[in-house]
């Protein structure tokens, strides 16, 4: 708003240099003989000057003012009389050309401008992201460490999750490929040169990608990251029966607290609706579309109060209705994510009292009991796929 | 906020611009007063809204603001303050915004100054600097908008070419387009005289400070264009017949003969029809420069045609204009009344004879110029049209041109005896036949037509000055009555006798350059010697060196003069970081009139350095000239009087001779 404003004054003032001569100038009949005359009484002071100089004697001065005197003659019979202004059409040109003015401005510049976007100079840019502002600040100190000592495996370890995480994902890679170079034995090392290599590829796990992925497995059969991939590839390369195979396969193998399940499921169903095959068995009343929309748009806090508050009902409903072990799940994991892992250890307790006759129910939520005392708090198990390769990789 | 009205005030420049078009033209041609009258109002509006736009840009680029495209494109946190400035117009859109800037400016200045001009023309002037404006404005903003916006604004800049990190980027491009952009003032009153079907010595007298301002401009600027290219590129030389020097450099020429031919015109009513073409062409030849450097078209003529979007905009407007004022003159130019008649030996004839050349030579140049774009077009070969070709077909069109300049003025208007002029400058030819004789003996001999190019130099020099020693009748007079005599002379006379020395100022620097420059290439080790021209240039290693914005490496030169005597040179080597570009400093040291140059080459695996040494004798002269005839054009601007020139005539008597001597 402050803008248009402004630039409301701006076309204000732009219009005065229009309309004040309109109003200030007096209509006078300039004659053009006055100024012809002008003209021939100046040269012939230049002449009569040189004549006073000496620099030219009499004669030659006469015959020069002869020669003016003859041009203004001429100029004088050459300029007709002014005629009569059309008052009529002038007061229109005028009018028009008052009228142009905010007409052409606001038009080409609706066109053009972007009236809404503030000024983002740097200095005011540097003082908001102080923490970017460190992080790229540690990240060019780890740069000129490693470029003096490029053989520091630990540097180019610390440093390539850092890249991905700043969205350097081509560096990235370079990091992990050089930690491959230096310490082939890393864990998880091909995997997570992969993992950037289709980043860097947008998603698509590429065939060098998979290669790696595979080598990865064979030396270390468990890494969920990269039958994570596997399984996407499947589902990229349009094999969708095998890639529900291998997601069946994934999504068993883990718990629900792994990081990955949510990805996996939705890939898993995916790639299921595309194949033809009946979706998961898994019933999950999760939040709607529009839940997670609204989710999206909020600011950090109001998210955190707006999960708070969804947790708080789904506690609520568990009170009434104990026996849903999946929702007893979803709420010890919610509490985990939420930090509050003394409501986690409760909730899990109260799961256990509830539905004591299930066996597979009460080992899964003790082994989550026994993690959350071991812990204390509940970090992403290294190796597990990061959020943003798994978001990635929608764009298939 | 600062961005968008910056960008707004720009689109109500362009807004208006279509204002000043139309309404003082339309007023014109009404005879209404008020209407006129818009014309000066509005073209200063303009100017204040332009410049908003400028400052606004300026300040984006001083804060390094990266959302705005340009100066992301262009700019780096952490350039130096002075880059961040000259950076704005040190690329397309910054660079066209500030044409515009000038154009605004120039049609102010009639504006403010213009009150002694007849309220007509004076409308129809401003009417036709609108159009020109209004073509340029929608330019802009159609295809080099410099205030397109960037979401999310990056943290860094491109940072500018090194290249143009330079002191002399920060003056020489604005020099030119003050230039460039002045001739559209000749240009507008060319037009407006065409549309009213009047022109007269009155007009030419509204014309000529113009000419002259823009004139004074681009000589500066091409100059300092020249001695940028000099020292920044590391290649020791001080012109290069590049496709941009010549886009400015045929303006110059056309412009020159334009200056001449208003100054007969304002004398003498004569050559009405030479000023106007002249006007025309040389605002056309402006545009076309502007074309050729801002389209992209030099760098390919493919690149163009695959992006034409610029460059057919330009085109257009070229079209438009040298098109549109040339139709208007063959229609209008026959009506034109002839002015005073002159005999073919006479001041007007000289001055025909220097139109005649002047504007010859920038055909040649043009050809030149464009004869390679013309071959890519049709046939996708690269070639270069280079000095050789310029060297055989502009040098002797100059020739004749440099021999007439001492005796173009001495000769008297309408009718003239040639004789006595040449008499006058015997001694002048004397002293000329001196300079070749001695050069021949200094020099043995070898190069028989650098000596007769000197003796060239030293005929115009001496021979510009002749009309001042006459005049003031030194070595005839007294003392006093010479002083008095030399500080009577008008000073129009001063601009007239410095301009030309400063062109034979020019000539001498150019010839013995070119003939007797001595290069030496070597490659040394640490504590090796190179020598030239008995400078003995000692290596002493290489420093690395951090600037803001670039790191380099500095050759240690220790340098013994035949003298004896020793001083320190330091040349470098540096690579811009956000380009990772490098450039070579070159580094000068001037020794009277003289240069010694030196520029680095690549370092060896073994640490040995090429070391490239240039031995420049007078070539400072070059520029020195430049600012001679820079002075002699503030001179004559200062003398605001009209210029009367007083006919001899046909019959004599005995004080008529003598005063026919002296006029």
């Amino acid at each position: 708003m402050t803008f248009w404003i402004a630039a409301a004054l701006l076309m204000i003032f732009a219009a005065l240099f229009v309309l004040t001569p309109l109003f200030a100038v007096r209509e006078k009949a300039e004659n053009p003989v006055e100024l012809d005359k002008a003209v021939y009484r100046a040269r012939k002071a230049e002449i009569e000057n040189d004549l006073a100089i000496g620099r030219i004697d009499g004669e030659t001065a006469r015959a020069a003012i002869a020669e003016e005197s003859r041009k203004l003659i001429a100029a004088v019979e050459q300029s007709s009389g002014s005629s009569l202004p059309s008052l009529a059409l002038s007061r229109v040109i005028a009018l028009a050309g008052v009228i142009s003015v905010p007409v052409v401005a606001v038009a080409l510049y609706l066109h053009s401008g972007n009236p809404q976007m503030p000024d983002q100079r740097l200095a005011a840019r540097q003082g908001e992201n102080l923490e970017s502002q460190r992080i790229e600040e540690l990240v060019a100190r780890a740069e000129a460490h490693l470029a003096a000592k490029p053989d520091d495996v630990r540097g180019w370890q610390v440093l390539a999750p850092v890249y991905s995480r700043m969205g350097r994902d081509r560096e990235s890679a370079q990091a992990w490929a050089n930690v491959l170079r230096l310490s082939p034995q890393t864990p998880e090392v091909r995997a997570n040169l992969a993992e950037s290599l289709v980043a860097v590829a947008g998603g698509v796990v590429t065939e060098e990608a998979s290669r790696l992925f595979n080598e990865e497995l064979e030396t270390n059969e468990a890494s969920a990251k990269a039958r994570f991939y596997l399984a996407m590839a499947k589902g990229q390369e349009g094999r969708h029966e095998e890639a529900v195979e291998r997601w069946d396969e994934l999504i068993s193998g883990g718990s629900d607290l792994s990081p990955w399940m949510e990805a996996a499921r939705t890939f898993r169903e995916e790639s299921a609706r595309l194949a033809g095959i009946a979706p998961a068995p898994i019933d999950k009343p999760g939040p709607t579309a529009e839940q997670v929309e609204e989710a999206a748009s909020l600011s950090a806090q109001e998210r955190n109060e707006m999960i708070s508050s969804m947790v708080a009902n789904l506690a609520g409903r568990l009170e009434e209705d104990p026996s849903d072990r999946e929702g007893w799940k979803r709420l010890v994991r919610a509490y985990i994510v939420l930090g509050n892992n003394d409501a986690a250890r409760a909730s899990a307790e109260k799961a256990i009292a509830a539905n004591a006759q299930e066996a597979a129910f009460v080992a899964e939520m003790k082994s989550v009991l026994g993690q959350l005392q071991a812990e204390g708090s509940s970090p992403p198990p290294a190796g597990e796929p990061s959020s943003e390769a798994g978001s990635g990789s929608n764009a298939q | 906020m600062i961005n968008e009205l910056g960008h707004f005030a720009l689109v109500l420049a362009f807004a208006l611009s279509l204002v000043q078009s139309v309404v003082p033209l339309a007023g014109a041609r009404l005879g209404n007063q008020k209407l006129m009258a818009v014309g000066s109002s509005v073209s200063t509006g303009m100017f204040v809204f332009t410049l908003l736009a400028f400052a606004s840009l300026t300040s984006a680029y001083v804060t390094s603001d990266f959302s705005l495209e340009n100066v992301w494109a262009n700019s780096h946190s952490a350039k130096p303050m002075l880059y961040k400035v000259t950076g704005v117009w040190g690329n397309h859109e910054g660079s066209m915004l500030l044409w515009v800037l000038i154009l605004a400016f120039f049609g102010a200045l009639v504006a403010w100054f213009g009150s002694n001009i007849p309220a007509q023309l004076k409308a129809n002037v401003l009417a036709v600097q609108g159009w020109i404006a209004a073509a340029f404005f929608l330019f802009i903003l159609l295809t080099s908008n410099p205030f397109a916006r960037l979401s999310p604004a990056p943290f860094e800049g491109n940072d500018l070419n090194p290249v143009l990190q330079d002191i002399g980027l920060a003056i020489h491009p604005p020099m030119l387009y003050l230039g460039y952009v002045g001739f559209s003032v000749t240009f507008s009153f060319a037009v407006a005289a065409m549309i009213s079907g009047r022109i007269d010595a009155a007009w030419a007298r509204w014309v000529r400070p113009w000419a002259l301002t823009a004139w004074l401009f681009l000589t500066a600027g091409i100059a300092m264009g020249s001695y940028w290219a000099y020292y920044e590129l590391g290649w020791g030389g001080w012109w290069f017949w590049d496709p941009v020097e010549n886009a400015s450099f045929i303006p110059w020429l056309v412009g020159t003969a334009l200056l001449h031919s208003a100054l007969v015109m304002e004398k003498r009513e004569a050559l009405k029809i030479w000023t106007i073409l002249l006007a025309i062409i040389t605002f056309s030849m402006s545009l076309l420069g502007t074309f050729l450097v801002r389209s992209g078209v030099l760098t390919s003529v493919h690149a163009f045609a695959n992006d034409p979007e610029r460059g057919v905009f330009i085109l257009m407007i070229l079209m438009l204009f040298i098109g549109g004022s040339l139709t208007l003159f063959a229609v209008r130019a026959p009506l034109l009344k002839a002015g005073g008649l002159f005999q073919p030996i006479s001041r007007e004839g000289a001055l025909v004879f220097n139109n005649v050349f002047l504007t010859t030579a920038a055909a040649t140049v043009l050809v030149g110029t464009l004869y390679p774009l013309v071959v890519e077009a049709l046939s996708g070969a690269k070639i270069s049209v280079g000095a050789p070709f310029f060297n055989i077909t502009f040098g002797p069109l100059m020739i004749p041109l440099l021999m007439l300049v001492p005796i173009g003025p001495l000769l008297s208007w309408k009718r003239a005896d040639l004789y006595p002029a040449l008499q006058r400058l015997f001694w002048v030819a004397g002293l000329a036949l001196l300079a070749v004789i001695v050069t021949l003996a200094l020099t043995s001999g070898e190069p028989v037509l650098a000596s007769l190019g000197i003796g060239l130099a030293v005929w115009v020099m001496i021979g510009s000055l002749a009309e001042i020693w006459t005049r003031a009748g030194i070595g005839k007079a007294s003392a006093a009555s010479t002083f008095s005599r030399l500080t009577g002379l008008p000073r129009s006379m001063w601009g007239t006798a410095l301009g030309h020395f400063g062109l034979g100022v020019i000539l001498l620097g150019v010839v013995t350059v070119s003939v007797f420059e001595q290069e030496s290439v070597a490659e040394v080790a640490p504590g090796e010697t190179i020598g030239i021209a008995g400078y003995e240039i000692a290596f002493q290693g290489m420093t690395p060196v951090t600037g803001p914005n670039y790191t380099e490496t500095v050759a240690n030169l220790s340098v013994t003069n035949p003298s004896g005597g020793v001083f320190a040179l330091k040349p470098a080597k540096r690579v811009y970081q956000a380009r990772g570009m490098p450039t070579t400093e070159a580094a000068i040291r001037t020794i009277g009139f003289s240069q010694l140059y030196i520029s680095l080459g690549d370092v060896s695996a073994d640490g040995k350095l090429v070391i490239r040494a240039w031995w420049k004798p007078l070539v400072t002269l070059i520029w020195i000239g430049a600012i001679f005839m820079v002075a002699g054009g503030m001179i004559s601007l200062t003398d605001r009087r009209l210029r009367v020139g007083i006919a001899r005539r046909a019959r004599r008597t005995v004080a008529g001779k003598q005063a026919d001597a002296l006029s």
